[in-house]
């Protein structure tokens, strides 16, 4: 496992380097600016697809046919690309309350922001990771529609809110604590159901 | 046991291809050579020797285990593919770092011994260096986490003969080893010729001849004779 991250990070360095500012960028100005939840939710959906890009490029550089000659389980192997998907996430969190504190932002608009964050990076990751690893790059075109299907949709909802998303949502803190609660479990049962696939994938070969 | 791997009846069908092998031994401290045409079934003996592909039927046991799915073995197998792919943006130095969070045994020392004899640039990148290289590299690795058991599909392809010659003294020392074996195919005759224990040929999934080296030579004179014969017989 140890191995597998310091590889997908030397990956992410090398050939993904332009997703790392963008990530500051888009997730620090929605923490700065009063109504700046849209860059921080574009800025999670941009930058959550970065794992699908990572399975991307091991089955194009031919990552792929050598894993199995390592002592590394499907288990490991999914796992590890879900434990990079939690550092995202940890990192969202991380630079969004920073820019938030620097922004002066009230704390209750923080947490709504954080939830928003939270769940937009779960149900990416909960989408994309089951399905590459289902139909592999080549034939997940469909996936990518998807994503972008859920990018456009909740953008369209926040641009068409703006201010008012979060006013929107102020006084239902309930719900959305319930929304993420869901959307976690869901998030982990992808983790599941990606292990299951993988490892049937692996037994047909 | 006698064997580091023993296969029985083992059977793999796909739509325009069936291997089919009855009994497969590799004795520990032997080099079993793998001859055979493209598409003879070197490779999927290989994977399937490794639990990369599922047998349809048949018995492989690996090191005294008959679980070769379970990846946990693969610690004490090294393996180099033809289309070697480490990854490519990872200098010689990294892939060590790496490989160190893979393998549980794996041997840092050794590993840079090997890509200093082996001559292999430490600062470019995998996917910049020349195929030789790559094979190097990936020699390195298999031979850097004290593997009891070598599996090497055309390893030594696109190696100058100088390094080949280098790579294959340090097979011959691995299976020397108490313990140890290995298994490598190669198209080029001379160098299972030389490094080889025994030899096993393969001709469209079914293994036509397998014995002892120096047996085959006392017989036929020459390996690559004896091979383009068989091929010939078996294709007329």
């Amino acid at each position: 496992m140890k191995g597998l991250l310091y590889k997908d990070g030397i990956v992410l360095i090398r050939k993904f380097r332009s997703y790392l500012p963008m990530y500051v960028l888009f997730v620090g100005m929605g923490g700065l600016m009063p109504d700046g939840m849209f860059w921080a939710v574009y800025g999670v959906m941009f930058t959550a697809t970065m794992v699908s890009s990572l399975m991307a490029d091991e089955e194009n550089t031919g990552w792929n046919d050598t894993a199995p000659y390592l002592p590394l389980s499907s288990r490991t192997l999914v796992s590890e690309k879900y434990i990079v998907s939690l550092l995202c996430i940890v990192g969202f969190i991380v630079v969004y309350i920073a820019a938030a504190m620097i922004g002066g932002k009230p704390v209750s608009e923080i947490g709504m922001g954080l939830i928003s964050i939270i769940m937009t990076a779960q149900i990416i990751f909960l989408i994309s990771l089951p399905t590459t690893i289902l139909f592999g790059v080549q034939k997940s075109g469909m996936i990518r529609l998807i994503v972008t299907a859920v990018m456009v949709f909740f953008g369209v909802v926040i641009l068409q809110g703006g201010r008012g998303f979060l006013d929107m949502l102020s006084g239902r803190e309930n719900m959305m604590y319930v929304l993420l609660a869901a959307v976690t479990v869901l998030y982990f049962l992808s983790w599941y159901i990606s292990i299951v696939l993988k490892e049937r994938k692996t037994l047909n070969q | 046991m006698m064997n580091a791997v023993e296969v029985h009846e083992l059977k793999k069908a796909y739509a325009h291809f069936d291997l089919y092998v009855p009994e497969f031994r590799i004795p520990y401290g032997s080099v079993m050579g793998l001859i055979g045409e493209n598409g003879a079934g070197k490779t999927t003996l290989i994977r399937l020797i490794c639990g990369v592909t599922k047998a349809d039927q048949g018995e492989i046991s690996v090191l005294g285990t008959d679980r070769v799915r379970v990846r946990e073995l693969m610690n004490d197998v090294g393996v180099v593919t033809d289309e070697e792919s480490l990854v490519p943006y990872m200098t010689a130095k990294e892939t060590g770092v790496m490989m160190a969070g893979i393998y549980r045994n794996w041997d840092a020392e050794r590993y840079g011994q090997l890509i200093q004899t082996l001559n292999i640039p430490q600062e470019t990148r995998f996917g910049e260096l020349s195929r030789g290289n790559r094979m190097k590299t990936a020699l390195a690795c298999a031979m850097s986490h004290n593997a009891k058991l070598l599996m090497l599909d055309e390893a030594t392809g696109g190696l100058d003969p100088l390094v080949r010659d280098h790579v294959l003294g340090l097979i011959t020392e691995f299976a020397r080893q108490e313990g140890h074996a290995v298994l490598m195919s190669s198209h080029i005759v001379s160098d299972l010729e030389k490094a080889c224990t025994d030899i096993t040929f393969l001709h469209q999934g079914r293994v036509i001849l397998s014995q002892p080296r120096d047996a085959l030579l006392k017989k036929h004179g020459s390996i690559e004779e004896l091979f383009l014969e068989m091929a010939e017989r078996k294709t007329v």
